[in-house]
């Protein structure tokens, strides 16, 4: 990068391309361990505002309402606080919401029991479906964000409460809820080292790869998708035309207004007409080419709110897909 | 003000008298709650009882307080003040040392130390030594509305006793109009970013002030005969006393009774030792927590009737002694202005996913804000220090079915 001022280039971009494949692929593996030594300097409480809001609910909550309280706060997820063992109880997640649906979606007639369920009664619901409980990991907000990220993607998860313990009491305090997107936003924000990730997404290990992606289209019934989310534990399914481009996406958090206000009764209505009840604050589906690089994915994660982007060839069709985990385990295990 | 005694004199309202009318012996063994509530808010009254050795004295003291100055603020003569102490001093060291070390084999024995009576103050002087001619001192001590004048010394400096309660005063000197702080008294930045001097009165600082008054007053009496003696001997003895102040004025207060002066101007901060054998007074935390325990029982105030009604009675024979308003219970005390302002409210939850919140101002902490009960659920907020952060916890519960 020395050479910037002898040969004169019209864009940065042409200049990125003049570079050598040495010299990218240097530039890479430095700023690679760069933001890894960033991770393991800084740590979970680190990332946290000065002063910040967290909303709580408590077990003994019906599930219909614990929904609303989401809503009404604008948040996909709450950590649980039961109030017989005073003890934090994990997190309540959009998976939670999918269970509550399969679950009715077996068993309708016990629409009664669904109705008045609590988020104590969760776990019950989660064994008689089978459904494999989520482990949640949890970590002390003082650890380093490095071991956050281990934690997380160890337990498959996309987000980790911060546990620390009280003073006084010497029982486990829920301090934040850290998710893959806050501190990768965090890297974004505060190691300029992104910038020097020029290797574009296809030669990259775990990112270039091509994935099998389970599709369905606008007027696939919901609860096909939501099946899907649940048997794959993915978090999203993307929409696809006769073509194969992609249109729009399905997520987990999408159920949450689907089942909205304990209606479990709208689970016939295709993909399509489900998604009209999604916010008006949607933030879009992000795409990238397999020519992009991180350098710019990480740009774009800085300016907007985002889980994952879609890989598409220049037709629009859909090709792969880069989570959020994917970048995490790139960052944390690649180049090595 | 009004509004803030009223409120003071129903929660000083002695409880348990109430109780024990109605609730036989054994019964109030289980009843921790009133107990507790008397001796956290009737410090007076307890005060009173449990240490008799030094009552002439400091009620004489808070009476004056409460009736003269509305202020709480109490403007001493300085001469008959520190200058008889001053002399008295040498004389009484030693007797000190022994209260101050059967002070503290009774901690040792258990029984909680005596929190200081909050309406007792202690003589603090306030010096200024950078020149000016119409030298006033204001500060929180008068709500920053009054000015004090500062009394001109004949070495040219200025200075006043003020007798202060336990607390952090900040204040700050106007000069011939011009507000400034003093460059020889600690300063700090307030809340609003303002650089103030202040002055800590600390638990120890009142202790070993009531200790000194314990030793005077075994000597005299009388302590109205006491006051008026010392105004005597200091008019005798103004020639020499007015050229001790010009000395120990430059010192600035240091030399005066050095236990008292070096632990209020912060002095020895970093410094357990507090010289003549005194080290600092550390409050253990172990032994708060033992004092009080935490019970599920609802006093029996909000239960039953029969003591509620007891309750209200004798708040209002209270209020009638001092001429107070009647029913005053009827009305709850009124929201503390600081405490309106809800950060929770100026929440936009658009753009704004980590969930930050403005920076709260530290007296709206440990405070607990509630939303009104809406669909059979109820969510509570708090704001909490964590570390160095806040978080404001808002927890929602269903109401018990």
């Amino acid at each position: 990068m020395t050479d910037v001022l002898s040969k004169p280039h019209s864009t940065p971009n042409d200049y990125i391309e003049s570079l050598s494949a040495e010299q990218i692929e240097h530039d890479q593996i430095i700023g690679v361990k760069a933001i890894r030594l960033f991770l393991q300097s800084k740590t979970s409480y680190d990332v946290l505002p000065v002063s910040y809001r967290l909303i709580v609910l408590d077990t003994s909550l019906l599930v219909k309402k614990s929904l609303n309280i989401l809503l009404q706060n604008n948040i996909v997820s709450a950590p649980l606080w039961n109030n017989k063992t005073s003890r934090f109880a994990g997190l309540l997640t959009s998976s939670d919401f999918i269970n509550v649906i399969q679950y009715y979606f077996q068993f309708p007639e016990k629409f009664d029991l669904v109705d008045q369920l609590t988020l104590d009664g969760l776990r019950e619901i989660e064994k008689s479906i089978g459904a494999t409980p989520i482990e949640t990991a949890s970590i002390h907000p003082f650890k380093s964000l490095y071991e956050a990220c281990v934690k997380m993607l160890g337990a498959k998860a996309r987000r980790i409460p911060l546990i620390d313990e009280d003073e006084k009491t010497r029982r486990e305090i829920v301090v934040s809820v850290l998710t893959q997107y806050r501190i990768l936003k965090f890297v974004a924000l505060n190691c300029k080292e992104t910038k020097m990730l020029l290797k574009p997404i296809k030669n990259l290990q775990g990112l270039g790869t091509k994935k099998d992606l389970s599709t369905c289209t606008m007027s696939t019934p919901v609860i096909e998708v939501i099946h899907l989310l649940a048997n794959k534990s993915v978090a999203s399914v993307p929409i696809v035309d006769e073509q194969g481009k992609l249109v729009n996406v399905y997520e987990a958090v999408d159920v949450l207004a689907l089942v909205k206000g304990g209606m479990y009764t709208d689970l016939d209505l295709s993909v399509g007409d489900a998604l009209l009840r999604r916010p008006d604050d949607f933030e879009g589906v992000h795409t990238c080419t397999l020519n992009d690089r991180l350098s710019t994915i990480m740009d774009t994660i800085r300016k907007s709110r985002l889980h994952r982007l879609f890989v598409v060839d220049d037709e629009g069709k859909l090709v792969s897909v880069i989570t959020l985990s994917d970048i995490l385990n790139y960052i944390l295990f690649g180049e090595d | 003000m009004s509004n803030s005694q009223d409120s003071k004199d129903i929660s000083m309202v002695d409880v348990s008298k109430v109780l024990e009318s109605t609730v036989s012996q054994d019964e109030t063994q289980t009843l921790q709650p009133p107990q507790r509530r008397k001796s956290t808010l009737i410090l007076t009254d307890e005060m009173d009882v449990d240490n008799r050795n030094h009552t002439e004295q400091s009620s004489g003291n808070s009476s004056t307080n409460a009736s003269g100055l509305e202020d709480n603020m109490q403007v001493d003569n300085h001469d008959s003040e520190s200058g008889g102490r001053s002399q008295q001093n040498e004389e009484n060291k030693q007797q000190q040392q022994q209260q101050q070390q059967q002070g503290t084999e009774v901690n040792a024995d258990g029984q909680a130390a005596p929190l200081p009576d909050p309406s007792v103050t202690i003589p603090v002087d306030i010096k200024w030594v950078q020149g000016g001619e119409k030298v006033y001192v204001t500060g929180s001590f008068t709500g920053w509305r009054k000015m004090i004048g500062l009394t001109k010394q004949p070495d040219g400096d200025y200075s006043i006793t003020l007798g202060l309660p336990l607390g952090t005063h900040r204040f700050r000197f106007v000069i011939d109009n011009e507000l400034r702080f003093s460059d020889y008294l600690p300063t700090a930045t307030d809340q609003m970013g303002n650089f103030v001097n202040y002055v800590e009165v600390t638990h120890e600082s009142i202790q070993s002030h009531l200790n000194q008054l314990d030793d005077s007053q075994s000597q005299q009496q009388d302590s109205e005969l006491q006051q008026h003696q010392q105004v005597q001997e200091n008019e005798q003895d103004k020639g020499p006393q007015e050229q001790q102040q010009g000395s120990f004025a430059r010192k600035s207060s240091m030399s005066g009774s050095k236990s008292r002066s070096n632990s209020i101007w912060g002095l020895t901060n970093d410094d357990d030792d507090m010289g003549n054998g005194y080290s600092r007074y550390h409050e253990e935390v172990d032994n708060d927590s033992n004092k009080f325990q935490y019970i599920t029982d609802i006093p029996p105030i909000f239960t039953d009737p029969k003591v509620m009604e007891q309750y209200y009675m004798a708040i209002d024979k209270q209020s009638k002694s001092q001429n107070g308003s009647q029913q005053a219970w009827l009305h709850p005390p009124q929201l503390p202005p600081h405490l309106e302002s809800v950060i929770l409210n100026n929440f936009n939850s658009m753009d704004n996913n980590s969930g930050a919140l403005p920076i709260p101002n530290h007296v709206v902490l440990n405070h607990l804000a509630t939303t009104s009960i809406k669909h059979n659920t109820l969510a509570v907020a708090s704001i909490v220090r964590y570390k160095r952060k806040y978080v404001t916890q808002v927890l929602y519960a269903p109401l018990q079915q």
